[in-house]
């Protein structure tokens, strides 16, 4: 918590992060493409996010787990796919921030 | 005392660099960077060679989004009546040459030429120079081709660092290759490594890039309308050397007597 005020929670595990992460990308991400993207699906390959997408990427992301991602941590290892950032990410959600 | 090797082939006249940021070199240094280039087209294997001119069209530049990518612009030339531009890399020689080609089979090139960045201002005699001779290698291929020949280039050079003993690390570049561009860009340039950069320590403790390993993707191929045979979409990269870089960071390192040896 920060100067006392209580922030909104929305994922209670990193199953809800993953399916939440997934649906977001498929509905604001790839809208109006004919992707279609599984947890497993490579997410930077084929221009699927291009440079103003990953920022709407981190913005959700961020928003999701309550603090903001330094540029040193925004590597391949941690983004390759949903299931991947879901598992890096989502563990992080604390209960408290509610 | 151990005496600073460049400072010593200033006084010796070998190298001087000039008040606008440009190097002149003769006797030793000159050999080096003659031997440098040498070793580095032997690395490369037997390649179609194109000798690039300074001057460079605007048009190539602009389909490349150049002046987009990077707002402080190219150096402009003037004569009476008529201006030009000079090259800021010798690869987009290679793309203008290459502009709306079917390839049967995969493309590689080696190219060479002076190149003109004034970044910010500031040249030192570490090679950050306004006028520079480039040296490189560019691959038009399928995706996981050029990323084999990416990966072949860093190897290669580790061990021909190792081999002249020099000292450096290869390592993921933080800035963008294609501009001076928003957090975005950078971002998904340093996710999808994009680009690595083979860079020395320097006795002054910073460090120096000499050698850049990139990935254009389908930047300059879509940009440049060249095609592949039998590839839904043909990538490209290039390997670019900054041949005065390594000349002055040889010398920085090994000393003039150790590099005086291995260029013979």
């Amino acid at each position: 918590m920060k100067n006392g005020r209580l922030r909104s929670t929305l994922f209670l595990d990193v199953s809800e992060f993953e399916a939440a992460l997934l649906r977001f990308i498929q509905t604001e991400l790839l809208l109006g493409s004919n992707l279609t993207l599984n947890v497993d699906g490579a997410l930077f390959e084929d221009s699927i996010i291009d440079s103003l997408k990953i920022l709407q990427l981190l913005a959700f992301i961020e928003s999701a787990i309550g603090r903001s991602i330094p540029d040193e941590e925004i590597v391949m290892k941690h983004f390759r796919t949903v299931r991947v950032i879901a598992e890096r990410f989502g563990g992080e959600h604390r209960l408290d921030e509610i | 005392m151990k005496s600073d090797p460049i400072e010593e082939l200033r006084r010796s006249g070998e190298i001087v660099f000039t008040a606008d940021g440009a190097l002149i070199v003769s006797g030793l240094p000159l050999r080096l960077m003659r031997w440098i280039d040498a070793q580095l087209r032997q690395l490369g294997g037997s390649l179609t060679e194109i000798q690039c001119p300074a001057l460079i069209g605007r048009d190539f530049l602009e389909r490349a989004n150049y002046f987009e990518s990077f707002p402080h612009g190219a150096t402009c030339v003037e004569a009476t009546q008529r201006c030009g531009l000079l090259a800021p890399a010798v690869c987009y020689h290679c793309f203008g040459m290459l502009t709306n080609v079917d390839l049967n089979t995969p493309a590689e090139i080696t190219c060479i030429g002076k190149c003109y960045r004034h970044e910010n201002g500031g040249t030192d005699s570490a090679g950050r120079l306004w006028e520079f001779t480039m040296r490189e290698f560019v691959c038009v291929a399928p995706s996981e081709v050029v990323q084999q020949q990416r990966r072949d280039w860093i190897e290669k050079i580790r061990s021909f660092a190792d081999a002249i003993g020099l000292e450096g690390q290869v390592e993921i570049a933080t800035d963008p290759f294609f501009g001076d561009a928003s957090r975005g860009r950078k971002l998904l340039q340093q996710l999808k490594e994009l680009k690595y950069e083979f860079s020395v320590a320097l006795p002054d403790g910073s460090r120096r890039a000499l050698a850049s390993f990139n990935l254009h993707e389908t930047f300059f191929t879509s940009r440049f309308g060249i095609r592949l045979f039998g590839a839904p979409q043909a990538h490209s990269g290039c390997v670019a050397f900054g041949l005065e870089r390594w000349m002055l960071a040889i010398l920085a390192q090994r000393g003039i007597d150790e590099a005086a040896q291995l260029c013979g």
